[in-house]
């Protein structure tokens, strides 16, 4: 890291603390752990500061983690190391220290993206650097942040609590602000629904939305409703596709109804469409056969209610 | 300008000049006949000479820029049919790549944010290929038709390529051309081609979709009209209900279309065809936000989203009982599985005496095959 001025010196885990907090911005736990035996016996690499403690206060560049684990461990000072006093290139330092390209979380991405854009000019250069460093290109994160800030407040908000993905808040953008609001609430993260469940979640209730003309109260009890269910996926499910559901369960009804308990298996075809249910079974014993017989003649009874699926 | 009557030409003058801002031609058509001819009917829209076409300005890869390229070669084959669905067996020549008539459903809308209309100007090769299937199945009807990446008539008065396709494909009888268009831009050919080997095939809709869902195609009302009049001319027509979308609306909006086409005398109707709205997946996200993608699909056989099959096999029996009241031509559905076709027609298309001749099995060589 040519960047690095050669001398290293000493500050104490408080003044570093103390100090401006622009570039704590690292809340996933770092690639490179440090530990409190290791910054005991000072085997590190010095902390990247801007400014010297002979001149005033210093800026920590990175490491606040480990510089507040030291600070409890009551270690009375840290190596630390100056580097040029330009936002764009401590980011980049900072970055190179937190080695965990692609790890990023967006709340992480964005304040680095509101640092740079507050920085002083920024070369292309050292955007492609952090750009790769943050484990894409600086073309895709300048594009990804871009998108970022052209969505509503509110999606914005539960993009960084990462409730939601950056394809589906945009898909989800137009939905109610209040529904959008619930999305950051302690509710909605209470009803553990997976980046894939959220996803479907959503685009569910943004059709059912638009299909139905809801007004925005009704839209959000909608919501609602679906995250009190024990699946809120499938809750929606039921009002967006009625007809296809209804063929699901009627199917559900005449499988039960013919075959439960009789050994045979019975399936339709995926979402009903073609011409053939498909039977299977074993036996082992004459009392077996008998069983599957029985359900194959119930099945045969009621032919014309499984043929009305199809 | 021999190929257009006066008032047509006011007509596509003023249409193509408020189409179109930019008009490129690669260096090796630029003085080919038919851009030429583009350049005399819309003289109003800058035209400018290019090396290849990389050159155009990015500001200009949109809609509203036409480019005409050479690159011969192969641009004939197959329909595309899909797994499991019945193709409707057919072969497609791809002169034109994106059409800005705007229609909601087509996936041309995500394609011309950053493409120009391309037209491949030169058509010999395509009409050689045509020519070698056409002998390769002699005694066979072999159909082909230009419009599936683009509608086939849109611009046709500009270039007048498929007189000159039609031209090409003179010596081969069991050969016929369908111009499938959304327009009615039929009568600068009208008279002028053999009526054995064109179809003039239409697209349909209720009015009330297309106002809304086609807003830049020629009226329902006025597609019909010109089929009227290439009738009168001795043309045949074709129609295709495609995409079908259903809503209480449309209902009964179908059953008046199909019942329309009562005034056509059924030897003049080559065929007809049903096809209700289809999709991929991966371009469900392209498409709009359009009350009718907000009706329930599922994915069939060929993982393209569809209606429920019984309530497709509903719609298509509906429709063709309608047809059937009024017409006795030939009635098809197109990109269909086996089982909506047994359920539709009692059979596949091939076990189908008024369909056989259409779905014959075709040889198509690959490309390269000897001619
Ligand atoms: S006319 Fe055809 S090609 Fe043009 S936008 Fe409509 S569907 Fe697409």
């Amino acid at each position: 890291m040519s960047r690095l001025s050669n001398s290293v010196f000493s500050v104490s885990p408080a003044a570093l603390l103390s100090g401006a907090s622009t570039f704590d911005i690292f809340h996933r736990t770092s690639g490179v752990c440090v530990g409190t035996e290791r910054l005991r016996r000072g085997l590190y690499a010095p902390f990247p500061v801007i400014g010297h403690p002979g001149q005033g206060a210093v800026t920590l560049v990175w490491g606040f983690a480990a510089v507040r684990e030291a600070a409890a461990a009551g270690l009375e000072t840290l190596n630390c190391i100056g580097i040029p006093d330009s936002h764009a290139s401590a980011l980049e330092i900072a970055l190179e220290f937190e080695q965990r390209p692609g790890e990023f979380s967006p709340a992480e991405q964005y304040a680095l993206w509101r640092l740079l854009k507050a920085a002083e000019p920024v070369a292309s250069d050292v955007v492609t650097r952090i750009g790769s460093l943050l484990g894409s290109s600086g073309a895709a994160f300048q594009a990804r942040m871009r998108r970022f800030e052209s969505l509503p407040n509110a999606v914005r908000q539960a993009v960084l609590n990462e409730s939601i993905d950056l394809k589906t808040a945009e898909r989800c953008r137009a939905l109610p602000e209040e529904c959008l609001l619930r999305l950051s609430e302690p509710s909605y993260r209470d009803a553990g629904l997976s980046f894939s469940n959220t996803r479907q979640l959503l685009t569910l209730l943004r059709e059912i939305w638009l299909r139905d003309g809801l007004a925005p109260a009704d839209c959000l009890m909608l919501l609602d409703g679906a995250l009190a269910d024990s699946d809120p996926v499938a809750y929606l499910r039921r009002r967006r596709y009625p007809e296809l559901v209804k063929r699901e369960q009627r199917f559900e009804e005449l499988r039960r109804e013919t075959t439960a308990g009789s050994g045979v298996e019975l399936s339709a075809p995926p979402y009903f469409e073609g011409d053939s249910f498909e039977l299977r079974c074993r036996f082992s014993s004459r009392a077996e056969l008998i069983r599957r017989r029985d359900a194959l003649l119930e099945i045969e009874d009621r032919f014309d209610e499984f043929l009305e699926l199809l | 300008m021999s190929f257009l009557n006066s008032s047509d030409e006011l007509r596509y003058r003023s249409y193509y000049t408020r189409s179109f801002d930019h008009f490129y031609a690669e260096e090796s058509v630029a003085e080919h006949p038919a851009v030429l001819r583009a350049r005399e009917v819309a003289p109003d829209i800058p035209f400018e000479m290019l090396r290849s076409r990389e050159e155009v300005p990015a500001e200009h890869r949109r809609a509203r820029t036409l480019l005409a390229v050479g690159g011969r070669g192969n641009a004939v084959g197959r329909c595309p049919g899909t797994r499991g669905h019945i193709c409707c067996n057919y072969l497609t020549v791809d002169l034109y790549t994106g059409c800005n008539l705007g229609c909601s459903y087509c996936i041309m809308q995500s394609y011309l944010n950053f493409s120009p209309i391309t037209v491949r100007i030169d058509t010999q090769d395509s009409v050689a290929r045509l020519g070698h299937i056409a002998r390769l199945n002699a005694g066979r009807l072999v159909r082909a038709g230009t419009g599936e990446t683009g509608d086939s008539l849109w611009l046709d008065p500009l270039f007048n390529i498929s007189a000159e396709i039609l031209e090409g494909i003179r010596e081969y009888p069991n050969l016929v051309l369908e111009l499938k268009t959304k327009t009615d831009f039929v009568d600068h050919l009208l008279g002028k081609v053999d009526p054995a080997q064109v179809v003039f095939g239409f697209s349909l809709n209720p009015t009330q979709f297309a106002e809304v869902e086609e807003p830049a195609t020629v009226p329902p009302a006025l597609r019909l009209a010109a089929a009227e009049r290439s009738v009168q001319a001795g043309y045949r027509v074709a129609f295709h209900f495609d995409p079908i979308v259903r809503s209480a609306a449309t209902a009964e909006a179908y059953a008046q279309l199909c019942t329309e086409l009562g005034r056509f005398p059924s030897e003049q109707i080559a065929w007809i065809s049903m096809g209700t709205i289809r999709y991929p997946k991966e371009l469900r996200d392209a498409l709009p936000d359009r009350p009718y993608l907000l009706d329930e699909f599922v994915p069939a056989r060929d993982g393209k989203y569809r209606y429920l099959q019984r309530d497709r096999v509903e719609l298509y029996r509906a429709m063709l009982k309608q047809l059937r009241a009024v017409t006795s031509a030939p009635v098809y559905l197109c990109m269909e599985s086996d089982v909506v076709w047994r359920r539709v027609f009692g059979g596949e298309p091939q076990e189908l005496p008024e369909l056989r001749r259409l779905f014959e099995d075709l040889e198509v060589p690959s490309v390269g095959e000897a001619q």
